[in-house]
């Protein structure tokens, strides 16, 4: 479709999105923090 | 997607396998399981009854003391309902029970007499809408049992969340395909080779648009009555969370999620002329009004159903009020088609209304079933409302597609899946889901996806379900193997990296704000007509008004942070933000994407000053300029002795609208400007509702990496001591001390190290329009000590310079 041969190119696509990752490994509660730039979320980090 | 396993085992035999070992197997297909839910176990505690005799209740008309019989007891109840009468079979809650809405029973006295108990409609069991009066159970049932067991009321609902390639499995036998598939027992189905091979003599359809309408079908029933759907229909639509209406609408309804193919009942005598168009409105139809009773927009695109003289329904989304089935339907017309996806889609986002119907045309409806399904809601009609139908129908495929034919490399497969498969191994998956297979060549599958899988459109769908029935879980983990090479450094993207970094250390701390913006910062920050950033990609489909443009810079992103945070009583903030800004340049370009570094600083110098130490300090110009300075430094741009960028006060043209004027600085890297500091304009902080100074810089990193940086070489260290003298000047006010402190640079001696201004005071002692500038200067020589002598007619012949050129006279 966007000129890759299927025949010569496979491969994987998923979405890894880090702020889910850094979600679970801070425990995190709302992804939406991370664009308030809240200082009282942005100074415990 | 909801169904129950009693529907399910229709059509095919799932004996044996219990409901968590189906939704497993589903979720492992790629059919994901959301919840599996017992139905009926909240009515465990219910018991079938009779009623043994009647008398009406002393103390009120309405109510009738019965005697009711539940196994081995006989019990005194009160009950309410009109239908009560000795000998019906009915259902009874005893006290201890707890009724759905968590209503409990318990024995009491009702008008004085006494109740053991209640006798219960389909409502409050939670099992229909039925009030009416109590539930009637076939006569002869014997009382005392367990209810649910009686009435065979055992069967659990399962919810499947379906992706959108799949709209062949938003019906019940779709998964019971897809069942089938992994037991590898039967599938049977109601009607599965139906057709219309006459014409209807009675009424006609005419498809102008086959592109809209690929497939209609229709078939007339007469002489239906309408009524009430038998339970087994009624108790089938609750459990996957639809309303049984009447008869005819319950059917439609059934067959839909049966098949998934949507069906619609016209009242045939309200269908004027006896015929079926299917067009797009004239330009004298501006509205439509849908059986919701809602009056509707329709446009020129909105594909409609319509009789001899006006629209009578929206295809695919929703019948119309005027010709709906009602109680006095004796005729119905039956439709049975396949939508234009992109159309129904259209039209159903343009009157805001989704229904079940749409959702499955959207997605794609298979267009090989329709008669199928018609068929078989046909048969139910005339078994359940006494329906005849000797009309032939009518079967209008235009829009037929040529055979999906496809081909299927075994090599490729096992390639690209990792695992050893042969050709009868992958043949035998497919076949078990119904898709046709024969051999090609020795390697090759000429393979027939049937037309209810509008997914499989080339070979790589085809090995994805391979892969899926084979089993992901079955495919042996392995690590690629991957040639290990130092990849190429992004030297911007380090550079970002150790701007943060340095930021982040000298008290900062980075914001993230979208790229997406609001137009009217624009205003707020009081650009001119012709300002370069009001040049803003602009969102086709934007969310809100505050995310419709793409920013052109980042300072207003930061200015509404700072708001944010003075709301949260956070006042002391240094904020600074790496990211990109996007210009437009014409519809034919795509837009300029320049890196931005951009900061705030307000509030208190020290974040949580402790006033013993720091007594209110508030951050000031210097603060933001020494922060840029540093910023500078740390990349080796600025440093003793090189200056790769300097700061400048431009002419008031070039000084930032947003700006207070006297509190300004370009940064310039030999005449480019990269960058801007300043302090903001009351003005600005205000229109962002900012009640305290913001001092910001805004900087062209792509220009800064632009820049070369100065490398790190030695200066041997000197030998000989120096001698530090100071000068101050008694000045008018205006002379500003950079010009001192660039005279004393051009004045070129051997022997000046360094210099610095260390003093500026106005006030008294001084006179009113002058000041005081005071100038440290320190003296050295590479090759021998300095005599007092020597720096005196240095010092001397600075001192007459100074003075000569700026006036003013020298302050011992």
């Amino acid at each position: 479709m966007v000129g890759y041969d299927p025949d010569k190119f496979s491969g994987f696509a998923f979405g890894l999105g880090i702020e889910r990752i850094a979600m679970l490994k801070y425990g995190i509660n709302d992804i939406r923090l991370y664009y308030e730039n809240d200082m009282r979320f942005l100074s415990q980090f | 997607m909801k169904f129950t396993l009693d529907w399910l085992k229709d059509y095919t035999d799932i004996e044996g396998l219990t409901a968590a070992e189906i939704s497993d197997q589903l979720t492992m297909l790629g059919l994901e399981v959301d919840s599996v839910k017992p139905l009926y176990e909240d009515l465990a505690d219910l018991k079938t009854a009779t009623v043994l005799e009647t008398a009406p209740h002393p103390n009120a008309d309405k109510l009738t003391c019965c005697k009711v019989a539940v196994g081995s007891e006989t019990l005194d109840i009160v009950c309410g309902a009109p239908n009560v009468r000795a000998g019906l079979c009915t259902v009874v809650a005893l006290p201890g029970t707890t009724l759905p809405g968590n209503f409990k029973i318990k024995k009491s006295k009702v008008r004085g007499e006494v109740s053991c108990g209640m006798l219960c409609s389909e409502r409050e069991l939670g099992l229909s809408d039925s009030h009416t009066g109590i539930m009637e159970l076939p006569e002869g049932t014997d009382h005392g049992q367990s209810f649910i067991e009686a009435m065979g009321l055992k069967d659990t609902m399962i919810e499947v969340d379906l992706t959108p390639n799949r709209p062949d499995c938003a019906s019940v036998i779709g998964i019971a395909r897809e069942v089938a598939g992994f037991t590898r027992k039967e599938l049977n189905l109601p009607v599965s080779t139906a057709e219309v091979t006459k014409v209807s003599q009675t009424f006609s359809v005419d498809v102008e648009d086959s592109n809209l309408c690929p497939r209609y079908a229709a078939k007339l029933i007469t002489d239906i009555t309408i009524g009430e759907s038998p339970d087994w229909l009624k108790r089938r639509l609750n459990a996957v969370g639809l309303r049984p209406i009447n008869n005819v609408v319950d059917i439609t309804n059934y067959v839909m999620m049966e098949y998934g193919q949507p069906l619609h009942a016209f009242d045939y005598d309200n269908l004027a002329g006896g015929k079926i168009i299917v067009r797009c409105p004239r330009p004298d139809e501006k509205t439509f009004t849908t059986l919701d009773e809602v009056e509707r927009p329709i446009d020129k695109d909105t594909l409609l159903i319509c009789d001899g003289e006006k629209p009578v329904a929206v295809a695919g989304v929703m019948g119309g009020l005027n010709s709906e089935v009602s109680d006095n339907t004796v005729n119905v017309l039956l439709e049975s088609a396949c939508f234009n996806p992109v159309s129904v889609r259209k039209t159903s986002r343009k009157l805001g209304l989704s229904t079940d119907a749409s959702y499955r045309f959207e997605r794609g409806v298979d267009p090989g079933g329709t008669c199928n399904a018609m068929i078989r809601a046909v048969e139910l009609f005339c078994e359940i409302c006494g329906g005849k139908t000797d009309d032939e129908g009518v079967d209008i495929y235009l829009g037929r597609k040529p055979l999906n034919s496809q081909t299927l490399r075994v090599s490729r497969t096992a390639d690209i899946l990792g695992v050893d498969l042969n050709k009868e191994t992958i043949r035998d998956h497919l076949e078990s889901i119904g898709i046709r297979c024969k051999d090609k060549d020795a390697d090759t599958l000429w393979v027939n996806p049937p037309t209810f899988r509008v997914d499989i459109e080339r070979e790589a769908d085809l090995v994805e379900e391979v892969a899926r029935l084979y089993g992901y879980n079955n495919i042996p983990a392995s690590l690629p193997q991957v040639d290990l090479s130092y990849p190429q450094q992004d030297s911007s993207r380090i550079k970002r990296c150790e701007t943060a970094s340095f930021l982040a250390s000298v008290g900062f701390s980075e914001a993230i704000n979208y790229s997406f913006t609001a137009e009217k910062h624009q205003d707020q920050l009081l650009l001119s007509e012709d300002d370069p950033r009001r040049n803003c990609v602009r969102l086709l489909n934007p969310l809100t008004e505050e995310q419709a443009v793409m920013r052109t810079f980042l300072l207003p992103g930061l200015l509404e942070n700072v708001k944010r945070n003075l709301n949260f009583q956070q006042y002391d903030l240094k904020l600074f933000e790496i990211g990109v800004g996007f210009t437009a340049q014409g519809k034919d370009k795509q837009p300029q994407e320049t890196m931005l570094l951009a900061g705030v600083m307000t509030g208190n110098r020290h974040k949580g000053q402790v006033t013993l130490h720091y007594k209110e300090e508030k951050t000031d110009i210097y603060d933001v300029k020494g922060t840029v300075e540093a910023i500078f430094t740390n990349l080796r741009l600025l440093g003793v002795g090189y200056d790769k960028v300097e700061f400048i006060i431009p002419v008031s043209e070039n000084i930032e609208p947003f700006s207070v004027s006297d509190q300004f600085l370009a940064v310039m890297a030999g005449d480019k400007c990269i960058g801007s500091l300043g302090k903001c304009s009351d003005q600005v902080l205000k229109s962002f509702g900012i009640k305290q100074d913001v001092y910001y810089f805004e900087l062209n990193y792509d220009a800064i990496c632009d820049l070369q940086k100065v490398e790190k070489s030695f200066t041997s260290l000197p030998v000989y001591p120096a001698v530090k003298r100071d000068l101050a000047l008694l000045l008018p006010v205006n002379i500003k001390a950079g010009e001192i402190l660039e005279a004393v640079a051009s004045f070129r001696d051997k022997l000046i190290e360094s210099y610095e201004v260390f003093d500026v005071y106005q006030g008294k002692p001084i006179q009113e329009g002058m000041k005081s500038i005071a100038v440290s200067i320190t003296y050295r020589s590479a090759t021998k000590t300095l005599t007092d002598k020597n720096v005196e007619k240095s010092h001397n012949k600075i001192v007459k310079m100074l003075t000569d050129k700026f006036g003013g006279s020298f302050r011992e």
